[in-house]
């Protein structure tokens, strides 16, 4: 068969596919609608899935306590901390490093108090771990300032330029009570859920803090920023072996919660889009099997005039494909409008939580294949079964 | 086999189940020959048809459709047999319903020829010929019957058949469309195609060139 033939049979075969859709107008409606109803969900779904796990990655991670967290291996505190962070900062592929001494403390205004963590926080690259949602960020050195979490705040009562009570516990052994008492202006408010929370920490400068501990170096963990999520673990093996005298543990083994949030939101993932290609692929097998159960009349005469199985079967499969595009063509604009409603209304939000979902090609790439798939695997059985009737049966039956 | 043979039966048998449907039949069709097969229902005509039209592979007995014998080729082979030398006319819905008169008739020849232009045109001048220009874009579901077999007759005629395989083509028509579809069976012979008929209509068997009376699967005389 010369190439213009093959186009030409090519053309023959989409041409009996078509109209042998197009002649069940009610069928065709409900072949098209099952898909493009099936991409419609899909596309906003796989949208706030997306935007769910990049979310929990940017509060986590990139404003959260970075991809890697560096802990002292043997001692109490990193040792030599201002010259390890430094070496740290020139490792490639490193965009920022900050250094964090945690400390117990208690936040009072107006003669209340409320336990917190009190981090102490050195960011030289301008990087922090939580989101400043008012005020200012602490310069360098800051002896009077405290930054609050926004719930806490709220809790206290305290706004941005009010005055709070802090009284760290510092902890050091050869002291029974060593508390650090401090009335300090609240700089700014800050928001964060995975890491540092809104609601039970306070955020203070950390040479401030370790001027005070007598340890100007000391420094619990270094966080390090390379905003590369995925390579967090080859980087925390890397600067395992560059820092022997540290333990580096990358965001995935450091923060069980986030990396369970996103097992999780992966599983419900593969569960919808599982649902998606049953609730999708038993109705159009269904209806295209009724379909080549209903013709076989036609498909006898097709065999009988020379149209052979192979053909038979692509006629009917191209049904399925047909079935598919088109659902496809209509359900990503009514998913698109879906996602652009989801981005103007999230459905969650919190401490500036917000979970928008992500409107990027994939977005709609995926879902499509997926929904084309489960379009093209129902239409196997039917096209086969189709390409397989015996002609002379049917035409010695009559039906 | 002769040149003029197109087809040639030696000891045709089928048997459906327990039933021997066709029972060692044996026939010769030379081109431009109409033959008539008569004989009650049930008596294997149909099913010899479907041998003759390689749609039934036959229990045993040799086939030789051009000189070849089509059961020792591939499947392949046994649909390109169909698409280019042999023409079909069933006794009723006959046609793909969803395709309109014009396209029912043009579609083997779409497929053999592989250019849909010339297959249309084919289709229109056979349309002609056969006084149909004017139902050629009515859909087939909504054509009369005898209309429905005449542009079963074009289709068949398309591809210009070495032979013709017709199962009762006029069973359920009135007596004027039975006429008309009878004239067009008359345009087989005229392109040299041979013409076999399976009839229980005296009018169509008396127009034949030969009379084949099948019973219990045999044929009794020639």
């Amino acid at each position: 068969m010369t190439p213009t033939n093959r186009r030409a049979t090519s053309g023959l075969l989409a041409f009996l596919a078509w109209r042998g859709l197009r002649s069940s107008p009610l069928t065709l409606v409900v072949l098209v609608g099952a898909v493009a109803a099936g991409v419609a969900f899909q596309v906003p779904n796989t949208a706030n899935i997306l935007g769910y796990e990049a979310e929990m990655l940017e509060q986590g991670v990139k404003c959260g306590f970075g991809d890697v967290r560096l802990y002292p291996r043997r001692s109490r505190r990193i040792e030599a901390a201002k010259a390890t962070m430094t070496r740290v900062r020139a490792t490639p592929g490193i965009h920022a490093v900050d250094a964090i001494l945690i400390l117990p403390a208690a936040i009072g205004h107006e003669g209340h108090f409320q336990s917190v963590a009190a981090l102490a926080l050195d960011s030289p690259d301008g990087r922090q771990p939580f989101r400043l949602v008012e005020g200012q960020l602490l310069p360098p050195g800051d002896r009077e300032g405290i930054l609050v979490g926004r719930a806490l705040a709220c809790r206290l009562g305290v706004g941005v330029g009010d005055k709070v009570e802090l009284r760290v516990v510092f902890g050091r052994n050869d002291l029974d009570e060593d508390v650090g008492r401090y009335h300090l202006t609240v700089r700014g408010l800050f928001a964060g859920t995975f890491t540092v929370c809104a609601t039970d920490t306070i955020v203070i400068d950390r040479r401030f803090v370790a001027g005070e501990l007598g340890d100007p170096e000391a420094t619990d963990m270094l966080l390090v920023y390379s905003d590369d999520p995925e390579g967090a673990g080859a980087l925390a093996a890397r600067l395992a072996g560059a820092f022997s005298s540290l333990e580096a543990r990358s965001w995935t083994e450091d923060s069980a919660l986030l990396r369970s949030a996103i097992h999780g939101s992966a599983a419900v993932a593969a569960s919808s889009t599982a649902m998606v290609l049953v609730a999708v692929g038993l109705p159009v097998a269904a209806l295209l099997y009724i379909q080549s159960i209903n013709r076989r009349r036609q498909v006898a005469l097709m065999a009988a005039i020379g149209i052979g199985g192979a053909e038979i079967f692509i006629v009917f499969f191209l049904q399925a494909l047909f079935v598919g595009l088109t659902g496809i063509a209509l359900g990503s604009p009514i998913g698109y409008g879906l996602v652009r409603y989801f981005r103007a209304h999230p459905i969650f939000e919190m401490e500036q939580f917000v979970l928008r979902p992500v409107l990027a090609a994939r977005t709609f790439v995926w879902p499509a294949l997926t929904v084309l798939a489960a379009t093209l695997i129902s239409g196997v059985y039917p096209a086969w079964r189709a390409a397989r009737i015996d002609p002379a049966e049917i035409l010695r039956r009559g039906t | 086999m002769n040149e003029a043979e197109v087809l040639r039966a030696e000891g045709l048998t089928r048997v459906l189940g327990e039933v021997t449907a066709v029972a060692g039949v044996s026939l010769t069709i030379a081109a431009g020959e109409w033959v008539a097969l008569v004989g009650p229902s049930g008596c294997g005509k149909t099913t010899l048809l479907q041998m003759l039209g390689l749609l039934d592979r036959p229990t045993a007995g040799q086939l030789r459709l051009a000189g070849v014998d089509p059961w020792k080729g591939t499947v392949s082979a046994r649909t390109l047999l169909r698409r280019e030398r042999i023409g079909f006319v069933f006794q009723g819905n006959n046609l793909i319903e969803y395709l309109t008169a014009r396209e029912n008739v043009a579609l083997p020849a779409w497929r053999l020829l592989g250019n849909r232009g010339a297959a249309l045109a084919a289709a229109d001048g056979l349309l002609d010929r056969l006084g149909l220009s004017a139902r050629a874009d009515t859909p087939a579901a909504v054509l009369s019957m005898g209309e429905g077999q005449r542009v079963a007759i074009a289709r068949a005629l398309v591809n210009r058949p070495q032979v013709v395989l017709a199962d009762e083509p006029t069973g359920n028509l009135d007596k004027a469309s039975g006429e008309s579809v009878m004239a067009a069976l008359g345009e087989v012979c005229v392109t040299g195609s041979a013409l076999l008929v399976v009839t229980h209509d005296v009018g169509v068997a008396a127009r034949a060139n030969r009379t084949l009376t099948m019973s219990d699967g045999r044929i009794l005389d020639r």
